[in-house]
């Protein structure tokens, strides 16, 4: 298990008919030691890009020809060709990267020419902690519903649902997969500590068949500092959602 | 000991009963530390066009240890070592074995006269190694399928030479990166890979799908395992019954890590 202690995302705008694109340079990460990166994509619920609200992710399938190359500071070769699948959200062992990058020579590549406009969300996780502490113990699940393209606080939604003190909370996990939406962290100082997280990256692990059999891996916040009243979740698509989400204590 | 894979080596057990069918004696595994088990719900297999079994209902296994007087599993549902129901967490076993004296038992009489393909990871520290450093590196291979009854080599790709082996992922991309057609998750369910240092088979016929690892809810890992490129190779199941078209020209796609 990995305590995260930072986050960050960039945007992937994917024009048709180019196949290559670099990764971004002016970003918090630079020159950090980079864990592992995960790709985010729609899986067709019609979602929506956090930082504009409307241009469409393009779905897992449409991403299946997706592959990375990375490239160390120190201009050394990480990764040729990548497969998307190695670090898409739904791979429980996303690729380790565990390496500075030497971002002006990281790119993405599309094998075949695609001709859709759309993008895709690629989250950084960067300078966190290998753990072997168990899991959290004591949960709080609420439920409650978003209009489309609606935010909510945290802090109402623990206002109204948990009765924990707010700075306690040290997971989270999304039960409702299918209804996506952006989670955003911010202490007092309104500096974002999770910007615009994927709920895909707070998915629970569930073995098929059997109840009994559940794996759960909340996404563990590293002891942050987060004010709730800054902090909201956000819809990710242009309908109605149902937001089941567990904290963790 | 740990849980990394260094041998694999596929087994076909014939079943020609109801009650226990012996496993065949295979030289390799002789005197050998058996990791895990799996088994591969295949209907075709490689080298050969006998069918394989599929339905694991009243299917059990049996292992004894390497004296063959104690048994390490006892009659366990074959279903509890399918990698499809597992999600890949393997049934644990570490232990030396006498495959003679293990079984598989059948109560389900539609399997008499198929095989069940069992894969055994087991120690081999011949070919491979400690870790010497944390870094890996990811470099990709495309291993084009020219033909379904004979085999199909590896590309020799120089930069992957004398290098250890800590993972193989399977891709299941359209268009692999030097623009070849890939095979279709359904269709990579007939694919069967042999790694080969010399002319020792360090994992053989072991089915790619295994090596599939995007929902997997445990994390494979290779001890360093060291292998000749140009002497490895794909097969196709089935012994040239599979469907021509389905396959050749085709190709199957990989990302292989590597210690850096």
């Amino acid at each position: 298990m990995r305590l995260i202690n930072n986050i960050d995302f960039f945007q992937v705008n994917v024009v048709g008919g180019s196949s290559e694109y670099y990764f971004p340079q002016n970003v918090s990460w630079v020159g950090k030691k980079i864990n592992s990166l995960v790709v985010v994509g729609s899986n067709g619920q019609n979602e929506v890009s956090p930082i504009d609200g409307s241009t469409p992710l393009l779905t897992l399938n449409e991403l299946k020809d997706l592959y990375i190359d990375l490239v160390s500071a120190e201009d050394k070769e990480l990764a040729r060709n990548l497969h998307v699948d190695n670090v898409v959200y739904q791979n429980n062992y996303v690729y380790s990267v565990e390496s500075v990058l030497s971002l002006n020579l990281c790119r993405f590549i599309f094998s075949d020419n695609y001709f859709n406009s759309g993008c895709f969300l690629v989250y950084v996780i960067y300078e966190s902690e290998e753990t072997t502490e168990n899991n959290p113990v004591n949960s709080v699940t609420v439920e409650l519903q978003l209009q489309a393209n609606d935010e909510i606080s945290i802090k109402e939604v623990i206002d109204e649902y948990m009765h924990v003190k707010t700075e306690c909370v040290k997971g989270l996990i999304s039960w409702n997969t299918e209804e996506p939406f952006y989670l955003t962290l911010r202490d007092e100082n309104d500096t974002y500590t999770f910007n615009s997280v994927h709920s895909s990256l707070m998915r629970p692990q569930i073995n098929k068949g059997s109840a009994q059999n559940t794996q759960i891996y909340p996404l563990l916040l590293n002891n942050k500092d987060v004010d709730m009243d800054n902090s909201f979740i956000r819809n990710a698509t242009n309908s109605t959602i149902n937001v089941t989400l567990s904290f963790y204590y | 000991m740990n849980n990394k894979l260094s041998g694999g080596k596929l087994v076909l057990v014939p079943i020609k009963n109801l009650g226990a069918n012996k496993i065949p004696y295979v030289e390799d595994l002789r005197n050998r530390v058996i990791k895990f088990i799996d088994f591969y719900p295949a209907t075709l297999l490689p080298d050969t066009d006998e069918e394989g079994v599929t339905d694991v209902t009243n299917m059990y296994l049996s292992i004894t240890d390497v004296f063959g007087n104690e048994y390490l599993i006892k009659d366990m549902p074959l279903e509890r070592f399918n990698y499809v129901d597992t999600l890949g967490v393997k049934q644990s076993i570490k232990n030396k074995i006498s495959l003679q004296n293990s079984a598989v038992i059948c109560q389900n009489a539609s399997n008499i006269g198929k095989y069940v393909a069992l894969v055994f990871w087991y120690d081999l520290p011949e070919f491979s190694a400690r870790n010497r450093s944390n870094v890996t590196v990811a470099d990709s291979i495309t291993i084009p399928i020219t033909n379904i009854i004979r085999y199909n080599s590896l590309p020799d790709e120089e930069r992957m030479s004398g290098k250890r082996f800590r993972n193989l992922l399977l891709g299941t991309p359209n268009v692999t990166p030097d623009l070849k057609n890939a095979l279709p998750l359904s269709k990579l369910q007939n694919v069967y890979i042999t790694l080969r240092k010399g002319s020792y088979n360090v994992i053989e016929n072991i089915p790619v799908i295994l090596l599939y690892q995007l929902q997997m809810l445990t994390k494979i890992e290779f001890a360093n395992i060291v292998f000749d490129l140009q002497s490895s190779y794909i097969t196709v199941g089935g012994a040239g019954s599979a469907h021509f078209t389905d396959y050749v020209d085709k190709a199957v796609f990989f990302n292989f890590v590597y210690e850096k």
